[in-house]
């Protein structure tokens, strides 16, 4: 192929993602999280990875669930039965962010692992609707997710659908790094408090913890990207 | 003829005694010490006379001592009543039979009252 300025443009654009691409992608994640409207369903797709893995918890444990809420502003619940109450209440914070790094990974794998597991990530939404989906809002908020993945998977580049995947997996665990820090609100609630009423170690030191593993995902996954 | 009968000692006490009509000497008496005394009284006086005298009055009095027993089996609803509460008094366990019951049954339930828990005991995680 001749040398032409255009493919030499070409080339450098390419390199520049290549040796970018991962802070171009949390760049982007970090201003979709500003935006008031767009931020919305990422919200959801964290709080819906954080219920998910209650409940994955729950199952593996010995128990079971019941039901799965979430909420337009980003809130959740998991109401379950039985199972291993500290590991279920670990397992929020710390699977989202194990589902984010996942995406992620998976993603930058193979474009074929990518779309399977989009595929796979879809069956799950669908399931969840069916099955532990109780109330409207919950069933639309699902749906809205499944949509989302249902557009990756009919992208007709799988090109895209890496990169989108990507995003989404930067966005889940930028929210996985924000979003425990809710909990030092002085109320004494949720899974941190949960963990602190079976452990007696402060709330705090949960919230610690589960900040440091998605700092320590996001750093794995710069570590990759470098490569 | 036999006379068997569980006639009690005062019937036979202020007794005056008619003689009836003669009875075959082959005839048991009701109370053998009264009768035989009775007995040897007429044999004494009189040894045609049958050995065996039989009060009247007293065979009046079992007769229908006989009949208030057999009315009081075919009795009134209320007396019925009566009888079977009182006779169910009677049966009522006692209350150590009771508290024994209620433990054998506080065990039984046990399992149940697990099933209720874990049916309504749930846990939310937000």
């Amino acid at each position: 192929m001749p040398f032409t300025p255009s493919n030499n443009k070409d080339h450098q654009s390419s390199s520049f993602w290549k040796k970018y691409h991962f802070f171009i992608l949390l760049f982007s994640a970090i201003i979709i999280k500003q935006l008031p409207l767009v931020s919305i369903p990422f919200n959801w797709l964290e709080s819906y990875f954080h219920e998910i893995s209650h409940g994955i918890a729950a199952i593996l444990t010995g128990g079971n669930v019941l039901r799965i809420q979430l909420f337009a502003n980003g809130a959740g619940l998991c109401t379950t039965q039985g199972g291993i109450g500290f590991i279920i209440s670990f397992s929020g914070y710390a699977g989202a962010t194990l589902w984010g790094w996942g995406i992620y990974k998976l993603a930058s794998a193979h474009q074929k692992v990518a779309q399977g597991f989009s595929v796979f990530i879809f069956i799950l939404l669908v399931s969840s609707m069916v099955f532990w989906g109780r109330d409207l809002l919950t069933w639309f908020i699902l749906g809205v997710l499944a949509a989302l993945f249902l557009l990756t998977i009919k992208l007709q580049k799988i090109h895209y659908l890496q990169r989108l995947m990507q995003l989404f997996g930067l966005l889940i665990l930028l929210n996985c790094l924000s979003s425990p820090s809710y909990l030092l609100d002085g109320r004494h609630l949720g899974d941190g408090a949960a963990l602190a009423s079976m452990t007696l170690i402060p709330e705090i030191i949960w919230v610690v913890i589960w900040f440091a593993i998605a700092l320590l995902a996001l750093y794995s996954l710069y570590k990759t990207a470098k490569k | 003829m036999n006379i068997s009968s569980s006639f009690s000692s005062p019937l036979f006490s202020g007794v005056n005694n008619k003689p009836t009509t003669p009875i075959k000497s082959s005839a048991r008496s009701v109370e053998p010490i009264v009768v035989s005394e009775i007995e040897q009284e007429k044999s004494s006086n009189n040894q045609a006379k049958p050995s065996i005298v039989i009060d009247e009055q007293a065979i009046a009095l079992f007769e229908q001592n006989q009949l208030e027993q057999s009315q009081a089996s075919f009795s009134t609803p209320e007396q019925s009543s009566k009888q079977s509460l009182f006779s169910a008094s009677q049966d009522q366990p006692t209350a150590k039979n009771e508290s024994a019951v209620a433990n054998y049954q506080a065990v039984g339930n046990l399992a149940q009252r697990e099933s209720v828990q874990q049916l309504f005991g749930v846990d939310l995680f937000a």
